[in-house]
């Protein structure tokens, strides 16, 4: 039963990107699309030609399978409903970051491999902001690695401590940060539009059409699920069943998609109340939530806890 | 009762990294409004944390007039005072800094990371008030640090306080609160120095046209 | 005591309120007088005894007696020498009648602040006291006269330095008053005499801590080495009067502050460790005031940096210690507080006349105005070190104390650096005083500053005020001349006491 979280991340995860999508139209004053829309984009584009540029190599080819199945790896390693599991060495968030880091990786390439500027743009810019945020998102959860004394993800959900100490809400701020540059949202990138001056992620997608657009997008909304969930298990692992039993698979659920839910409000109010930086101004803001990374870290060092 | 609450949430740590998050933040601003903004919360954080002292130890009641009167001095007449100030010399930006807002974030956080490496060991304090010396300190170098790499004269005058804050926190964890007498002069010092200082940021404006400190080098040698 | 507190603030407040620039000269003065007469006998008696009052946090002893003396002596004779001075400069058109109020309530506001550090018994009013002094000066330095830049630039450095110097100070005090509660249980003590009885028993880590930041605190107001360097401008931008008081008296008080803390590190620490900081600030301060004295084109800035030079030789005296080094840097306070006030008033009167700062504007000032060519030759040489001027004397103690400990390189050291600044002061300064001045109507050139020039027959006009100006100098040459030749006897013997009480080492 523990083998099958990884599921509902497959499953859900639209239906999240959706409920963003519509609390963000609502907070804006629109209507909006409806909760499903995505699912029916996804249909949709799995069932369209494809259209495939003759200059790229098997890159282009490879790297929408790659993606999704290394997104669905890293779903496959993180507690969803119940932290016993066959982790072990593998459910490392060390490892669970750099597998993430491959799909990233074979984006970029992709990006590139098409030729045109706003690959090869947004290649570049993904890298950079990459460069900044890993190391942010390392250090805040080491923050919390180091109180319970492992790295292990379903060690530290299970420990469910000191939720409430001051170096712990540092490391959540900046974990925060490192999500919304991850997912490629307002301040550090705009999912909606795709003009020149605001693609960071979008700008690597746009040579894909039909099945392979529909499973890069997919493995999008995927990695931020799988993030939502992540920061939740390290920062706030209240509620999350330890067993197999059913009740508390079914309490853990419930608390789950409460959980999902809040992040998505969260993520929506973020991204209404903002708006997005020049590029050049991302260090600043990046920099500035590592250095709150590191302020948590010191902090623990310091006071205890 | 209040007391077990107070502990039980660490409400003293919480209070404690705000003020040094505040200072670490002072780097990060560019607007002058800003930074009076983030010294006055720094200073309201500051007599938050000696009322919540104050409410810990008990029987203290000079302790509550230190927290009345450091909100009263620092949180309300100086940032009112500085505001004035502001919209007389009619300025919002602060000039590029000689190191850029990054950097100098970089900067402020390594220097709090060499003060808690380096009172580690070999402090003669212990507990509640180590962590808050550490702090402090940590604030009191970020201060002179934000001093020595702004332009603006107005910005030097804010990195002081900073500095006074720190002191004020350094002081207050080394010896619980001093005679009212002797915290309400230093306060009053404070005052002062901050109006002289604001009248000559002034002055500086009109004399030299500009509150660019780098006009400030004719006398040299 | 309180009253003596009290009555230069009165006399601030009245003079702000009159109008007329005579009536408030003439109230200054009179309060100044009213001053002295009223703290003599307090002196006098607290030399013998010590007094205690307000539960303690007033205390004065034979050492706060000594510097008052000083304070009140300066203060008297900056009222009577700012009378022409101000007066001068009313008629040149270079300030204004609020101006003149402002400056002399300021004046005696300032005194009023001097003279609460040297009585203040907690440490902590002593700080608040100190802080106090440079906000009123920096008031007097930029604004209390006429508001040209570089003056507010002088003061803008001057109170930023200092004030961040003395935040560091007061972080010294808090410890030292962390270390007492080690001692004393709960309640801890800021009183200096609670202090220097358990000074023994402090926590001797503790006292080194805080006494690094309270000579770093401290020593940037008394303008050591290396924290010094709003010095030269505050004190050459500074009106000439206001300047004699920061060099001649300002400087001394940052520097009793410095000597009650000693007294009380020593007992715990030992004399080592504060020996020899003292001895590395002041040797830097007198190697690098020396340097800069060779160069200098202003005669101001010159005085100033060899005040830096001066505060130096103190610290070095109070750092090689013993009975002689002490008692040698105890001297050297008040002779420097005899000499550099001279030179300025001096100074102040050369601008007025020849209407520059600049050394090579001014030629033969012995040949056009003698009186005045002679005060400021005995003042010249006598901060110079020559003898036979008091502040040889004082010197030759010190280097006797250095070698009496042994301190060959402390001795070489400041033979060098002595040697510079005699040769620099004397070169600035000669020539100024001879020559032949090139024309007796010359001096009717616009100064660097744009200040106009008076005509010459206001230096010897026998205006009261004038005749006031130059009595005082006079009086204060003598005494150069007197202690140069020999240290009387109530003056040996208040010094001694004071050596006591800051502990023989």
């Amino acid at each position: 039963m523990e083998y099958l979280q990884f599921i509902i991340i497959l499953l859900f995860s639209p239906l999240i990107q959706g409920m963003i999508k519509k609390i963000k139209a609502r907070m804006q004053g629109r209507v909006g699309p409806g909760i499903f829309q995505t699912y029916y984009d996804l249909i949709r584009l799995m069932r369209k030609e494809m259209v495939i540029s003759d200059v790229t190599s098997w890159i282009f080819k490879a790297t929408p399978y790659i993606v999704f199945t290394s997104t669905i790896a890293a779903a496959m390693i993180t507690p969803v409903l119940t932290t016993k599991g066959p982790f072990g060495i593998m459910g490392d968030v060390i490892a669970l970051i750099y597998i993430l880091a491959t799909g990233r990786f074979f984006m970029a390439l992709a990006g590139l491999d098409a030729g045109t500027a706003f690959g090869g743009e947004g290649s570049s810019r993904e890298m950079a902001v990459a460069i900044l945020v890993e190391p942010m998102m390392m250090l805040s959860i080491f923050t919390a690695a180091i109180s319970v004394g492992s790295t292990n993800i379903a060690r530290i959900a299970e420990a469910q401590n000191m939720v409430y100490s001051p170096s712990h809400l540092l490391a959540l701020s900046a974990f925060v940060v490192a999500i919304i540059a991850e997912t490629g949202r307002i301040p550090v990138d705009n999912p909606d539009t795709h003009l020149e001056l605001t693609m960071i992620h979008e700008g690597m997608l746009l040579e894909y059409s039909g099945r392979y657009l529909a499973l890069m997008e997919w493995a999008h909304y995927m990695k931020q699920m799988l993030l939502f969930t992540l920061g939740m298990d390290i920062f706030f692992p209240v509620g999350i069943h330890q067993g197999t039993t059913f009740a508390g698979l079914g309490i853990s659920c419930v608390i789950y998609f409460l959980k999902m839910g809040f992040m998505a409000v969260l993520m929506a109010a973020i991204e209404s109340t903002r708006a997005k930086l020049r590029f050049f101004q991302l260090p600043s803001l990046l920099g500035g939530a590592f250095v709150l990374a590191c302020l948590s870290l010191l902090t623990y060092i310091m006071m205890g806890r | 009762m209040m007391k077990n609450w107070i502990q039980a949430f660490s409400v003293v740590d919480f209070i404690s990294v705000g003020i040094l998050l505040t200072a670490v933040a002072m780097n990060a601003v560019k607007r002058l409004e800003s930074c009076v903004k983030i010294y006055t919360l720094n200073s309201w954080l500051l007599a938050s944390l000696i009322a919540v002292v104050a409410l810990m130890v008990g029987g203290e009641p000079h302790l509550y007039a230190a927290a009345a009167a450091t909100l009263l001095g620092k949180g309300i007449l100086i940032p009112m005072f500085l505001r004035r100030v502001v919209r007389q010399m009619k300025v919002t930006h602060d000039v590029e800094p000689y190191i850029s807002n990054a950097l100098s974030l970089a900067i402020s956080g390594t220097l709090v990371a060499v003060v808690y490496a380096s009172l580690r060991e070999g402090i003669f304090v212990s507990g509640f008030s180590k962590n808050v010396l550490q702090i402090s300190i940590a604030v009191i170098l970020i201060g002179l640090f934000v001093m020595i790499t702004r332009r603006k004269a107005l910005t030097q005058v804010i990195g002081l306080l900073f500095m006074e804050n720190g002191l004020f926190l350094a002081g207050f964890s080394l010896t619980y609160g001093m005679p009212v007498i002797i915290e309400l002069g230093v306060l009053f010092d404070m005052l002062m120095g901050v109006i002289i200082l604001g009248i000559f940021a002034v002055q500086i404006k009109r004399a030299f046209a500009s509150s660019n400190l780098d006009n400030l080098t004719i006398l040299k040698g | 005591m309180i009253a003596i507190l009290l009555i230069p603030l009165v006399t601030a407040a009245l003079c702000y309120l009159l109008k007329s620039p005579r009536g408030i000269g003439y109230v200054s003065m009179s309060g100044a007088v009213v001053l002295a007469a009223v703290s003599l006998p307090t002196i006098l008696s607290v030399i013998s005894s010590p007094a205690e009052m307000m539960n303690g946090m007033l205390y004065m002893d034979a050492l706060s007696g000594y510097i008052m003396a000083m304070v009140v002596f300066l203060g008297l004779a900056s009222a009577l020498y700012s009378i022409s001075y101000l007066e001068h400069e009313l008629k040149v058109g270079l300030t204004d009648i609020t101006g003149i109020r402002r400056y002399y309530a300021l004046l005696h506001l300032f005194i009023f602040t001097m003279l609460l550090v040297t009585v203040a018994n907690n440490l902590a009013l002593m700080w608040i006291a100190i802080e106090a002094t440079t906000i009123v000066s920096a008031l007097l330095i930029g604004l209390g006269f006429y508001k040209r830049h570089l003056a507010i630039e002088a003061a803008w450095k001057y109170i930023i330095l200092c004030t961040v110097g003395i935040t560091f100070a007061l972080l010294g005090t808090f410890i030292t008053y962390y270390a007492s509660t080690a001692v004393m249980g709960t309640e801890g003590a800021l009183n200096w005499t609670v202090l220097k009885g358990i000074a023994g028993r402090l926590n001797p880590s503790t006292m080194k801590l805080a006494f690094i930041f309270i000579l770093v605190g401290y020593g940037t107001k008394a303008g050591l080495a290396p924290v010094h360097n709003w010095l030269p401008d505050a004190h050459s931008q500074a009106p000439s009067p206001i300047s004699a008081l920061l060099s001649g008296i300002l400087l001394n008080t940052a520097f009793y502050g410095v000597m009650r803390f000693v007294s009380i590190v020593e007992p715990s620490t030992g004399d080592l460790f504060t020996g020899n900081l003292l001895i590395l600030f002041g040797l830097a301060s007198v190697g690098l005031s020396s340097v800069f004295i060779l160069v200098q084109d202003n005669y101001k800035r010159l005085l100033a940096y060899s005040s830096i030079e001066h505060m130096g030789i103190i610290s070095l005296g109070i750092g090689i210690g013993g009975p002689l080094g002490i008692y040698g840097a105890l001297l050297h306070i008040l002779n420097h507080a005899l000499s550099k006030p001279l030179m300025f008033f001096a100074s102040g009167k050369i601008q007025s006349h020849y209407g520059s700062t600049r050394i090579e504007n001014i030629r033969g000032v012995l040949s056009s105005m003698p009186l005045l060519g002679t005060l400021t030759f005995i003042g010249a040489f006598s901060l110079a070190g020559t003898p036979p001027f008091n502040i040889f004397i004082s010197e030759f103690t010190i280097l006797r104390a250095a070698v009496d400990k042994a301190l060959w390189p402390v001795v070489g050291l400041f033979l060098i650096f002595v040697v510079l600044v005699f040769y620099g002061m004397l070169s600035g300064f000669g020539r100024m005083l001879f020559g032949r001045s090139e024309d007796k109507e010359e001096p009717r050139a616009k100064g660097t500053e744009g200040e106009t020039v008076s005509d010459v027959s206001c230096f010897r006009s026998c205006g009261f005020s004038d005749v006031l100006g130059n009595a005082v100098m006079i009086v204060m040459a003598v005494c150069i001349v007197v202690l140069g030749v020999t240290v009387p006897d109530f003056l040996d013997s208040t010094i001694k006491s004071c050596v006591v009480i800051l502990g023989i080492r």
